[in-house]
């Protein structure tokens, strides 16, 4: 019962060699409202590997964004605190740094792209004057040469006509292109890393597939690294290399996307892959994981997850599990795992 | 050996939905005043017990489409008859006294109920309105709603705020089942919720459905979850409906591109390998709605007929019908992801079981 029997499982190839771009160790943030303290993220620790895209999937309230938010540095000062962890890009601590140091690793090195479209840009200027500013705050160079940059980027983004359309109002696009303007600011300064918060969300179904082959062709034409936040579990599962699942604050189960889809070792994760409607033959319910998720001010004792649970048993309602390893990178935090071994 | 028999008169559909256009003038003070056509001369039938979905993306009339219906806005052309009784045609009075059939459940769970109003007089009030078993008839009724719903029925004096998202919408569709009604339109009723809150929903709905044998207009723009739930599925492009078919037909053969390129659109949850059709651009401007098929600008199928002739809407016996000039000459279809079509793993599926045991009481909040 305590993952004696992870070596009956196919064993999975070391993770490769290189370095992960982004190491998130132990991060801890925790927020002060009226109604107390909140801890939005509790312990979370992943990697963005160079090169690659790291899918964070999550319900409201399980602390993708807030871990996000954290990494940008963009936590609102007057009621977010970090209280524990660190947060490495290529091996310098984010938290360790002044404000300045941030601010000039921001948009370049790390950039972001929200659900937003619509609140992100602003509305009196034209949207090459929004991503010519974003190249010249980082970079000396000469109006002519930005608006060349800017452009260029317009054209990698696919938007059709980008000379005619640099002289556009945010207004006058949609927000498939709106998205599309936000996605070229976010790639000014050719960062390492793009992190993409619910880039679809707000989006029709027909343009987030649009969005989505975009980010496939930018991390593999320029080999940006993406961390892409989503609480569907499909569409992360279509483009990350690696997927973390957070519920409630925590990472509850991370690994190899193919592993974690094909052999999900959380209770959560099971329950999301079959909250999701597929469409194989004959008439399947879905399953519902009842109840909700749980007011963060007032954790369950123990496990988390084990109000909602149908694996639970006597020390989930105790202690809380740690992540830990059942196949070398594929983790969890459930004391029943692995589950095939729960009679 | 038996004799002919003249067939007998086939009493109307719960609902028909005939030539039904919604007009909207726009502009004024600063532009050039223009017509919007929301809605735009669409038709289609509901039989009792039947489910159909309705699908599309932003701005293509769906949601408009539904409160047609409900008469919550007034149509600009066309009939709505319910058993057969045009609803556009009665006056206040007769269309007051039709609402206990009509109901309606909405997307947002947080707006949609009143917070200083106790669940108790939310789900309530509807048979105070009708006066139907006013006094203590209506406390059981309550009970009974919230039992159906899953919700704990000794929560009936709580508050909206009292509850989660999920929670919300239940007492949401306990009110819209307080009259008993033969219709509901369900506005994209779980899109403002979290995924695993989602599928308790849609079986919610599907269980009360069966149950109860619901008209159910489900409007969505998730067709995933449109197929898990409705008979017949109507997909509408820019006010028109572009194709009308059984659930089962448009997932295994989908005819217009449109519906083709949404169903292309749907996540798999694996690296795509298919040959998908991607569209290009947005949505046109409804206020200036491309010539002909509304679709060809950007139909990767379409041809000069296309930009001069609207395609009319045309079933076949089987009931399947679509608005699509060549349908018949276009590549046949790849078919949706194979992860989304190939059967469970088994070892998931042994897993799943376990979510699929009794359902608990809803725990209380805490």
């Amino acid at each position: 019962m305590d993952g004696a029997d992870g070596h009956s499982l196919p064993v999975m190839p070391q993770a490769a060699a290189a370095a992960p771009l982004l190491q998130v160790r132990d991060l801890s943030v925790s927020f002060a409202g009226e109604a107390g303290i909140m801890p939005a993220v509790r312990g979370a620790s992943f990697d963005v590997p160079a090169g690659g895209c790291l899918g964070i999937v999550g319900e409201s309230g399980s602390g993708k964004s807030v871990s996000s938010l954290a990494i940008m540095g963009l936590l609102p000062p007057q009621t977010a605190r970090i209280t524990s962890g660190s947060i490495l890009f290529q091996g310098r601590d984010l938290l360790a740094m002044s404000a300045s140091q941030v601010r000039s690793l921001r948009g370049s090195a790390i950039s972001m792209i929200f659900q937003e479209p619509m609140s992100s840009l602003n509305p009196a200027f034209t949207i090459g004057d929004q991503i010519m500013e974003a190249i010249q705050a980082h970079e000396r160079v000469s109006r002519r040469e930005a608006r060349d940059r800017a452009i260029g980027l317009l054209r990698q983004v696919r938007i059709p006509a980008p000379e005619r359309r640099f002289s556009d109002y945010p207004h006058k696009l949609s927000g498939g292109m709106r998205q599309r303007v936000m996605i070229a600011i976010a790639l000014a300064c050719e960062p390492k890393l793009l992190i993409a918060d619910e880039p679809t969300t707000a989006l029709d179904v027909t343009v987030q597939a649009q969005i989505v082959e975009l980010l496939r062709d930018i991390q593999q034409e320029r080999g940006t690294s993406i961390m892409l936040i989503s609480h569907n579990i499909g569409l992360i599962a279509g483009l990350a290399d690696e997927i973390v699942v957070m519920y409630a604050g925590g990472v509850v189960e991370r690994g190899a996307t193919a592993r974690v889809i094909g052999h999900p070792e959380h209770p959560y994760t099971v329950g999301l892959l079959g909250a999701v409607p597929r469409a194989e033959p004959g008439d399947h319910p879905l399953v519902g994981i009842d109840g909700a998720v749980p007011d963060l001010r007032h954790l369950p004792p123990g496990c988390v997850f084990e109000p909602r649970c149908p694996f639970s048993a006597a020390p989930c309602r105790q202690d809380e599990p740690a992540l830990r390893s059942l196949l070398p990178g594929h983790l969890a935090a459930c004391h029943m795992a692995p589950l095939d071994a729960v009679p | 050996m038996s004799a002919a028999r003249i067939a007998p008169v086939s009493p109307p559909p719960l609902l028909r939905v005939a030539g039904l256009s919604k007009y909207f003038d726009v502009g004024g003070l600063f532009q050039r005043r223009g017509r919007l056509a929301a809605v735009d001369n669409i038709s289609f039938d509901l039989a009792e017990g039947e489910t159909l979905g309705l699908v599309g993306e932003s701005g293509c009339g769906k949601s408009t489409t539904g409160r047609l219906i409900l008469r919550l806005i007034e149509a600009s052309a066309g009939s709505v008859a319910f058993r057969g009784e045009n609803l556009l045609k009665l006056d206040a009075t007769a269309m007051g006294s039709h609402r206990r059939n009509l109901q309606l459940i909405f997307q947002d769970p947080f707006s949609s109920l009143n917070p200083s109003m106790t669940v108790h007089e939310i789900i309530g009030e509807p048979m105070h309105v009708h006066h139907i078993d006013a006094g203590s008839g209506i406390t059981r009724r309550v009970a009974e709603l919230l039992q159906m719903v899953g919700l704990n029925p000794a929560h009936m004096a709580r508050y909206p705020h009292e509850f989660s998202g999920g929670q919300r919408q239940r007492i949401g569709i306990a009110r819209a089942l307080a009259l008993s009604p033969q219709l509901i339109v369900c506005d994209e009723p779980v899109s403002a919720l979290d995924v695993s809150v989602q599928a308790q929903i849609l079986n919610l709905l599907r269980r009360l459905q069966q149950d109860m044998r619901l008209g159910l207009l489900f409007i969505s723009h998730d067709l995933m979850a449109v197929r898990y739930i409705a008979h017949r599925v109507a997909v509408m492009y820019l006010g028109k409906l572009v194709e009308v078919a059984p659930t089962d037909a448009i997932f295994a053969a989908p005819r217009h591109p449109y519906t083709r390129a949404l169903l292309d659109a749907v996540p798999a949850p694996e690296p795509e390998r298919r040959a998908r059709l991607v569209l290009d651009g947005d949505l046109p401007s409804p206020l200036d709605p491309p010539t002909g098929c509304h679709f060809h600008p950007r139909c990767p199928f379409a041809t000069a007929r296309c930009a001069t002739e609207a395609p009319a809407l045309v079933a076949d016996p089987a009931g399947h019908a679509v608005a699509c000039h060549n349908w018949r000459e276009i590549p046949a279809w790849s078919g949706l992801s194979p992860a989304l079509t190939r059967p469970v793993e088994p070892r998931l599926a042994r897993l799943l079981e376990r979510f699929r045991q009794p359902p608990i009481l809803p725990v209380d909040h805490p």
